[in-house]
């Protein structure tokens, strides 16, 4: 690991002003789970982290019925698991957040971090795109408000400018008719994922027909992949286990998984279709429940 | 059966207290004044020579203490195999080339780590590189490229230092071969033709990391006024290290001081001494200064010793009922860039199959091969899971072929109890046939086995044998105990704790022999100053052959206790007993005397004699210097520890994923001392054993170790550990402490086949290759898809 200046940081203008300040020469710390072991293995060495972790005003969970969710940056993995709000109206999430790392990072790391690191084998991303989630974008300059969707660009790689930074994510509250599941695949239970897929499923009010239809997977592409063929192969459609079949193909088709230690890229293809028409076929049976 | 009061009881561990609150001193606790830290550069390529180092640079740097190289080193040689054939290869820092990508090329000493990794970046090593080789069968055809020139006799080697009238001397190896062994008994031309059905397979275990908690960490400090080296550092018998401490830098074997530390695991890893402990003591005597040096997770997986790779092709001739009479095993050991301890494992992948099946005819041939890789060296079971997993797979299949049952093909060919193996050791207890029995019925063998394919679940048997030590240099332990004026005891014994149990179970010998509660043992363990000669630790000897000497000992003075009772109390010796730090006369229970009493007694009227016990112990008397490995005649163990295992598991067929549900593993370890600590053993390894058959494969490429470090290198966590049944198979072992003998190492290698063969039980197919990976087995899956 490099030296480095440590600025810790009160509240976000204070950190706005030092990232404006010091743009690619510095870094936002937000926890430091995936920071800290790319300094360890020299991958990046800025010359100032800014840490945001004491930055309290970030830290929240609000729900309201008619705007939806607000979500603080800081908030931690844990926190999102535990949150009776979450596990009630987003049950997905919480879901999700107990297969992130170990306890001890979701103790410690939090979700705006995660997002910001841009790892496509992260689970959270995955998540909160299927249930169309937005984020907000602050500087110095100005505040912005984007979907999720279009945030991340390559490996590593978000539309971060490097003196902004995310603040808040949201979401609209959840609609009737929906069914959101998360599955993984990982060798061992709480392992890297070789593939996960976070799958949201809206009904017709007849209990059969897809409205609409979000396949969003981790670890088959430079980013958070978005199955688009196969969900609009699903929308408008009666739904039944053929049709459930072709679209977990067609997706698997969409991704552009590469070869690493914990699987080669047609395993990862193979997983990804039998995960798809797996969570499609749940994500309806739930739809068909609420 | 003698009623026991402390051995036998599984009582909380004597140093549970002092982990559980931090107090526990670990060598990375160790800080001395004027302490430097140490690090080394290694080499980014698999083959190279070494055209030139500038080190100017980094000795400018500020805080830069030491910067060496293999100039400094040059000729420096050690290495588990150290024998007149082979002489030690090994070496701190390359020379003239490197041979893997991880070898040490130089080393820095700076006034803290940061400064000293800083410095590294510094150094500047032109390399020049050479065509590299990484497959075994590539490096032994002609024309390959040769990864070592002569190996050069630098020094005497441990066998003349212990004696053998035989110098080694330098050689050069041929077409990469590090060193070969051929065992044969009875006519295995024959066998074959007696057999009814033969089979050929061929099976690999890649190479695994022992995965210690602890990184391997030393503390050296070299005192210029008094020439003394003092080093607090990762061992599992410090006289192994103490060795070649004062070979390797020429100080007097007494002017070396091993300390006692825990050790944070070792699982056979940490035995052998490695290049940055020798470069430890060369900096501090350089310097004057303490050094310490603790590796990176990093470093641990690319340059410490990893389990060794086996290639292993296995024929086996069986009668109609299952009998074996023959088997050719043909192993190939991709060593790696120096022979570590492969030729040892390729004779001891034989050796531990002696005690399992009578198979007759034999023969078992092994090459060992240099590549241009990291090298090997023993992990839990050295030889025998990659073994099991070959021959137990081979025993399933072959019972599919004909239509047998494996747990009665097994049971079949098991030796004997009193059986005399071809070696000449002897199996006076034997309790395999029972723990076999047992782990059948625990997983419910007769309703499950070839029954729940329908639900893509199966269940799958193997069974393992174990020396309890070995009779090599210098295979032997002594222990003393020391009577206190208060009637408690001191125990000085030499082993090392490194999480088996063993402070634990020696003071229970201890107390139990002389009628003491445990907390009356004052124990001083692990100091190679304070403490007699240690060699237990390894090949599973602790409790055999330490353990033994600890018992030993314990009795040498409760024998002197009772001559001093019965002198006293006027009765014979066979009246009495010993209870609660008093001696008294066992029809009369109130005529006692105190331990204290006895002492004062004795040092008055018998010269100041204060009572001291001694004890000492071999692992195999017979056996004064070496058995032959390469051709594996002599004896080489008193006693083998036995295991059987049996798993379940369900597969996932669209994945190949396989979840294990349940282990069950019956050992038979001759008594347990410490039934707690027995079942921590096993715990331990049903949950490696899984490790090495579902996920654990150090993974190079291009020599270059790709996963070295525990997002990229998965083991089984907490999550993943199914329901595991721990059976009692022990068979009195008349020669053990207490019966005790061998625990620690068996069962990990039944485990491996048990989940290999309920796989197949649950789909049909066969890998053949372990980790059975769910790609691997989804691949298979596949091929038999096509095929159907």
């Amino acid at each position: 690991m490099r030296d480095f200046e440590y600025l810790p940081t009160k509240t976000v203008k204070e950190a706005c002003a030092l990232i404006s300040q010091y743009k690619e020469e510095g870094k936002i710390l937000a926890g430091g789970q995936s920071l800290i072991t790319l300094l360890r293995q020299k991958l990046i060495s800025p010359s100032y982290l800014i840490d945001i972790k004491g930055v309290t005003e970030l830290d929240y969970l609000t729900f309201d019925e008619k705007k939806g969710l607000r979500m603080g940056a800081l908030t931690t993995h844990r926190a999102i698991e535990k949150s009776p709000l979450i596990q009630s109206k987003y049950p997905v999430l919480s879901e999700m957040e107990k297969s992130v790392a170990s306890v001890q990072t979701r103790n410690w790391g939090t979700i705006g971090g995660n997002l910001c690191s841009g790892d496509p084998i992260g689970d959270p991303a995955p998540s909160l795109i299927a249930l169309n989630g937005k984020i907000k974008i602050v500087s110095s300059r100005e505040e912005k408000i984007v979907p999720l969707a279009e945030f991340f660009t390559d490996y590593f790689t978000t539309i971060l400018e490097p003196d902004e930074i995310l603040t808040e994510i949201q979401l609209t509250p959840p609609v009737p008719h929906a069914g959101v599941v998360y599955m993984k695949f990982s060798t061992i239970e709480a392992g890297i994922k070789i593939v996960s897929t976070s799958t949201c499923i809206i009904l017709e009010s007849d209990k059969m027909t897809c409205r609409d239809a979000r396949i969003v997977m981790s670890a088959v592409a430079p980013v958070p992949l978005i199955a688009k063929k196969a969900g609009e192969l699903l929308i408008g459609k009666k739904i039944n286990d053929d049709l459930i079949a072709e679209a977990a193909q067609l997706a698997s088709g969409e991704t552009n998984p590469t070869s690493d230690v914990h699987g080669s890229a047609e395993f990862r293809r193979e997983i990804a279709k039998v995960l798809v028409r797996r969570a499609v076929k749940e994500a309806f049976e739930k739809a068909k429940r609420t | 059966m003698t009623e026991y009061s402390v051995v036998g009881k599984p009582l909380p561990r004597v140093d549970g207290i002092a982990k559980l609150t931090g107090q526990a001193k670990y060598t990375t606790d160790i800080v001395l004044p004027n302490m430097v830290y140490g690090k080394l550069l290694r080499s980014p390529l698999p083959h190279a020579k070494i055209v030139s180092i500038d080190i100017s640079k980094a000795e400018k740097l500020a805080g830069v203490e030491a910067v060496i190289t293999g100039k400094d080193t040059w000729g420096i040689r050690y290495g588990f195999v150290d024998t007149p054939t082979y002489p030690a290869e090994e070496r701190p820092l390359a020379e003239d080339k490197v041979r893997f990508v991880g070898e040490a090329v130089a080393a820095v000493a700076a006034v803290d780590p940061d400064i000293a990794e800083d410095a590294l970046d510094l150094i500047e090593v032109e390399y020049d590189p050479l065509p590299a080789v990484f497959d075994p069968e590539e490096a032994m055809k002609d024309g390959a490229p040769q990864i070592h020139g002569e190996i050069t006799r630098t020094t005497s080697c441990a066998w003349e230092d212990w004696g053998v009238a035989r110098k080694s001397h330098s050689y050069t190896p041929i077409n990469n071969v590090a060193g070969r062994v051929l065992i044969s008994y009875g006519d295995i031309e024959k066998g074959f033709a007696e057999a009814d059905h033969i089979r050929e397979d061929r099976f690999w275990s890649p190479a695994t990391s022992h995965m210690a908690m602890e990184p391997h960490t030393i503390v050296a400090s070299y005192d210029p006024f008094t020439g003394r080296l003092e080093v607090w550092l990762n061992h599992m018998a410090y006289e192994l290290k103490r060795y070649w401490l004062h070979k390797t830098l020429g100080i007097p074997i007494q002017k070396i001081r091993v300390h006692q530390t825990y050790i944070g695991g070792a699982f056979g890893g940490k035995a052998v001494i490695f290049d940055f402990e020798v470069l430890a003591g060369f900096i501090s005597r350089k310097l004057g200064k303490p050094v310490k040096i603790e590796l990176t997770r990093e470093e641990v997986f690319s340059s410490c010793r990893n389990s060794i790779r086996f290639d292993t092709t296995l024929k086996t001739g069986v009668k109609k009922d299952g009998t074996i009479v023959a088997q050719h095993v043909k192993v190939i050991v991709d060593a790696g860039a120096y022979k570590g301890s492969a030729a040892v494992a390729m004779f001891l992948s034989h050796q531990f199959s002696e005690p399992c099946f009578n198979r007759r005819n034999v023969r078992h041939e092994g090459v060992g091969v240099y590549t241009n890789k990291n090298f090997g060296f023993a992990k839990r079971g050295h030889g025998a899971p990659q073994n099991r997993f070959a021959v137990d797979s081979q025993i399933d299949m072959i019972c599919e072929d004909l239509g047998l049952d494996p747990v009665e093909v097994i049971l079949k060919n098991l030796r004997k109890k009193g059986d005399i193996l071809p070696n000449g050791d002897k199996l006076e207890s034997y309790g395999l046939p029972k723990c076999v029995q047992l782990v059948a019925d625990a997983i419910d063998w007769k309703q499950k086995r070839g029954k729940q394919r329908d639900k893509n679940r199966g269940v799958g048997i193997g069974i393992n044998g174990m020396f309890s030590g070995s009779g090599y240099w210098p295979f032997a332990c002594a222990a003393i105990v020391r009577l206190n004026h208060d009637g408690t005891i001191t125990l000085m014994e030499g082993d090392c704790e490194f999480g088996q149990g063993a402070d634990t179970t020696y003071s229970q010998i201890a107390a139990e022999e002389l009628g003491l509660p445990l907390e009356d043992v004052n124990l001083i363990s692990g100091d190679s100053e304070l403490c007699p000669m240690n060699y237990s630790n390894f090949l599973s000897g602790g409790m055999f052959v330490g353990g033994g000497a600890v018992w030993y000992a314990a009795h040498d003075l409760r024998q002197k206790i009772l001559k001093v009772g019965s002198e006293l109390l006027k009765v014979k010796m066979e009246d009495l007993d010993l209870k609660n730090r008093t001696v008294f006369i066992k029809a009369k229970p109130e005529k006692s005397l105190t331990f204290g009493e006895i002492l004062r007694y004795n040092v008055q009227k018998h010269l100041g004699d204060p009572l001291i016990g001694m004890g000492y112990k071999k692992a195999v008397p017979e056996i004064e210097f070496y058995p032959s490995l390469s051709k594996g005649t002599g004896r080489f163990t008193d006693a083998y520890g036995l295991a059987a295992a049996t798993a379940e598991v369900e597969v996932d067929r669209e994945t190949g994923r396989t979840k294990v549900l349940k282990i069950c593993i019956a050992d038979d370890c001759g008594y347990e001392i410490n039934p707690a600590s027995i079942y921590g053993q096993m715990v331990s390894q049903a949950v490696m054993g899984m490790g090495d058959a579902l996920l654990e494969e150090v993974i190079d490429e291009g020599g270059r170790v790709i996963n070295p470090n525990l997002v990229d290198y998965e083991i089984p966590r907490a999550f993943d550990v199914p329901e595991i049944v721990i059976l009692n198979g022990c068979d009195y072992e008349p020669k053990g402490p207490f019966g005790g003998k061998e625990a620690g190492e068996c069962a990990r290698a039944a485990v491996i086949p048990a989940i290999a063969n309920a796989i197949y039980d649950a789909v049909g197919v066969r890998v053949h290759r372990v980790p059975i990976t769910p790609e691997k087995l989804l691949n298979a899956l596949k091929v038999r898809e096509g095929k159907k």
